[in-house]
C-alpha cells in the first residue's frame, strides 16, 4: 500500500555471470554483492534502475529498463509530446537534477499525460528530435 | 605538436564560492560550465593518475578541491554543464564522449599508463569494457564522492561505504534554495497579486502553507514522513500544514456561518495538501533512489487524484467567493 517502488525491472541471469564484480562496484545502492565467483542479487528492492550494472556487465547477464526517475521531467516531456524524457530546463543542455518546471506547466489533464508516458504516441514533430535524443532523464 | 593542458589549483577562491552560491540558487542554471579538455593539477608526470570529470562547475570544483597536494591529470568531458550522475543518465557523460575526448586531447601521448579513474556515478553512461576495446584505456570506478578520493588513491580500494550514495539532511537542505527560487517565488507572487487586487484573499495563505510543506519541509523531513510514495507523503505533510488555516476557520467566532466555515476549512485542506503532494512528487528527480518504473506508477496512481482534490478545493473557494 502506498509503495510504488516495491518492484523494479531489474533481471539478473547468474548463469552468465563470470564474477568480474563490476556490477557490485558500480551500484550506488548495494543491490549486488560480490559473493565468491558469482555476483549475488542481495537488495533488488533498492534498485533505482540507473542502468550502471547493465552497461558495465561484459557478459550481458543483467537486464533493466533504465532511466531517470524524475516525475517533473516525465510530465514535462509528456506535455511537450516527447517520447523520450528530458529535463524541464529551457536551455537545450538542461542542467536539471530535480527542481521543478515552472508552475504554468502543471498537468491540466492527467489522462493525456499518462497516455503519453505509456508511450504509444509518437513524438509530435521531428524538430524536437535532436533535443529529445540528447535529453534522457534530468 | 604540444598537447594542450591547462594548469589548475585545488584551492577554491572567494570567486569560486560566490559562483557556487549562485549555482545553488539556480541562477543561470545551464551556464555553470568548465571548458572541456585536459587539466594539470599540481605537477603531474606521465605516471600520474588521470581523473575524469564533467564540465559542470560544481562537479569539477568538488573534484579539484578534494585533491589538495595531489598531482594528477583531470580529463573534463563535455556534458553541457550537467553534473556527472545526471549526464551519465543522459549518456552525455558516456562511452562515446569519453573515447572521443581521449583522442581529441591526445591523452595517450601524455601518459605512460593506460588507466582512467572515473567517478562511480558516471557508470550509468559508460561501458568500461567498450572503452577499453575502443581506446585501450582501462576504466576504474572510484568512489561516489570526490571527498573519498585521497583515501582511494592511496589504497586503490573503494570500501562499501565509499560505494554507497547517501542522501543526508545536508544533501537535502542544499536543494531547497533552487526549489524556492523556481516554485515558491512565482507561486507567492501570483497569489500575493490576487490578494492585493482583492480577487481572492485566502489563496495567499494557502500558497504559503503549501510551499512551506512541499518545497521546504518535505526535502528536510523526507525519511521520516509516513508511507513510501512521495505523493502520499506530500498529502500528509500538506494536511498538517493546513491545520492552522483550518483552525482559524473553525474558531472564527459566533457570528460565522457554519457552511462558510466548512467550505473554507475544506478549501484549505484540499488545496494545501494537493499542492504539497504535487511538489513532493516532483522532488523524486532530486533524490538519489527513485526508479523510473516506480515514478511512472506514482504518476498514474496519484495525478488523477491530485486533479480531483485540487479541483474540489478551488470549487469550495469559488463557492465562498460567489456567495
Amino acid at each position: 500500500m502506498f509503495n510504488s517502488y516495491a518492484v523494479s525491472t531489474l533481471q539478473y541471469d547468474s548463469q552468465l555471470c563470470t564474477g568480474c564484480q563490476l556490477c557490485s562496484a558500480v551500484c550506488p545502492h548495494g543491490v549486488f554483492a560480490a559473493a565468491g565467483r558469482k555476483a549475488k542479487l542481495v537488495r533488488p528492492e533498492a534498485c533505482m534502475e540507473c542502468g550502471a550494472c547493465r552497461l558495465n556487465c561484459p557478459e550481458g547477464a543483467i537486464r533493466v529498463d533504465s532511466g531517470v526517475g524524475c516525475a517533473a521531467a516525465m510530465m514535462w516531456s509528456a506535455l511537450r509530446g516527447q517520447k523520450e524524457i528530458s529535463c524541464g530546463s529551457s536551455a537545450g543542455a538542461g542542467a536539471y537534477r530535480g527542481g521543478t518546471p515552472p508552475a504554468e506547466i502543471m498537468p491540466p489533464c492527467a489522462r493525456v499525460i499518462a497516455r503519453t508516458i505509456a508511450g504509444p504516441n509518437p513524438p509530435r514533430q521531428s524538430a524536437n528530435k535532436n533535443r529529445a535524443r540528447e535529453g534522457r532523464g534530468c | 605538436m604540444p598537447i594542450a593542458v591547462q594548469p589548475v589549483s585545488s584551492a577554491l577562491t572567494w570567486a569560486d564560492h560566490w559562483y557556487h552560491i549562485r549555482a545553488r540558487l539556480g541562477f543561470r542554471r545551464a551556464h555553470h560550465r568548465v571548458e572541456p579538455g585536459l587539466y594539470a593539477l599540481g605537477n603531474p608526470d606521465p605516471d600520474s593518475p588521470v581523473l575524469v570529470s564533467a564540465n559542470y562547475t560544481l562537479s569539477y570544483d568538488a573534484l579539484r578541491s578534494a585533491l589538495l597536494g595531489v598531482n594528477a591529470w583531470i580529463l573534463v568531458l563535455d556534458t553541457h554543464g550537467v553534473n556527472v550522475w545526471c549526464a551519465a543518465g543522459k549518456g552525455t557523460f558516456g562511452t562515446e564522449e569519453l573515447v572521443q575526448r581521449i583522442q581529441a586531447t591526445d591523452l595517450g601521448r601524455l601518459v605512460r599508463h593506460r588507466l582512467l579513474i572515473l567517478p562511480q556515478l558516471g557508470a550509468p553512461g559508460v561501458s568500461a569494457h567498450e572503452v577499453k576495446q575502443r581506446s585501450g584505456f582501462r576504466v576504474e570506478y572510484g568512489p561516489v564522492r570526490a571527498a573519498d578520493l585521497p583515501e582511494y588513491l592511496k589504497t586503490r580500494q573503494a570500501t562499501p561505504q565509499m560505494r554507497r550514495v547517501r542522501f543526508s539532511i545536508g544533501d537535502r537542505a542544499v536543494l531547497i534554495p533552487v526549489e524556492a527560487v523556481h516554485i515558491a517565488l512565482p507561486v507567492l507572487l501570483i497569489t500575493a497579486a490576487l490578494r492585493v487586487t482583492g480577487v481572492v484573499h485566502h489563496f495567499y495563505n494557502q500558497a504559503v502553507a503549501a510551499v512551506l510543506a512541499g518545497a521546504v519541509l518535505f526535502p528536510l523531513l523526507l525519511p521520516w514522513i509516513p508511507t513510501r510514495d512521495f505523493s502520499t507523503k506530500g498529502y500528509l505533510l500538506g494536511a498538517l500544514l493546513a491545520l492552522p488555516l483550518i483552525l482559524r476557520e473553525v474558531l472564527a467566532g459566533p457570528q460565522a456561518v457554519w457552511w462558510r466555515q466548512a467550505a473554507g476549512a475544506l478549501s484549505s485542506l484540499l488545496i494545501v495538501s494537493t499542492v504539497s503532494a504535487f511538489l513532493s512528487l516532483n522532488f523524486t528527480g532530486s533524490t538519489v533512489f527513485t526508479s523510473r518504473s516506480g515514478v511512472r506508477r506514482e504518476i498514474f496512481r496519484y495525478v488523477p487524484a491530485m486533479a480531483g482534490s485540487l479541483g474540489a478545493g478551488i470549487g469550495f473557494s469559488l463557492l465562498l467567493w460567489l456567495l
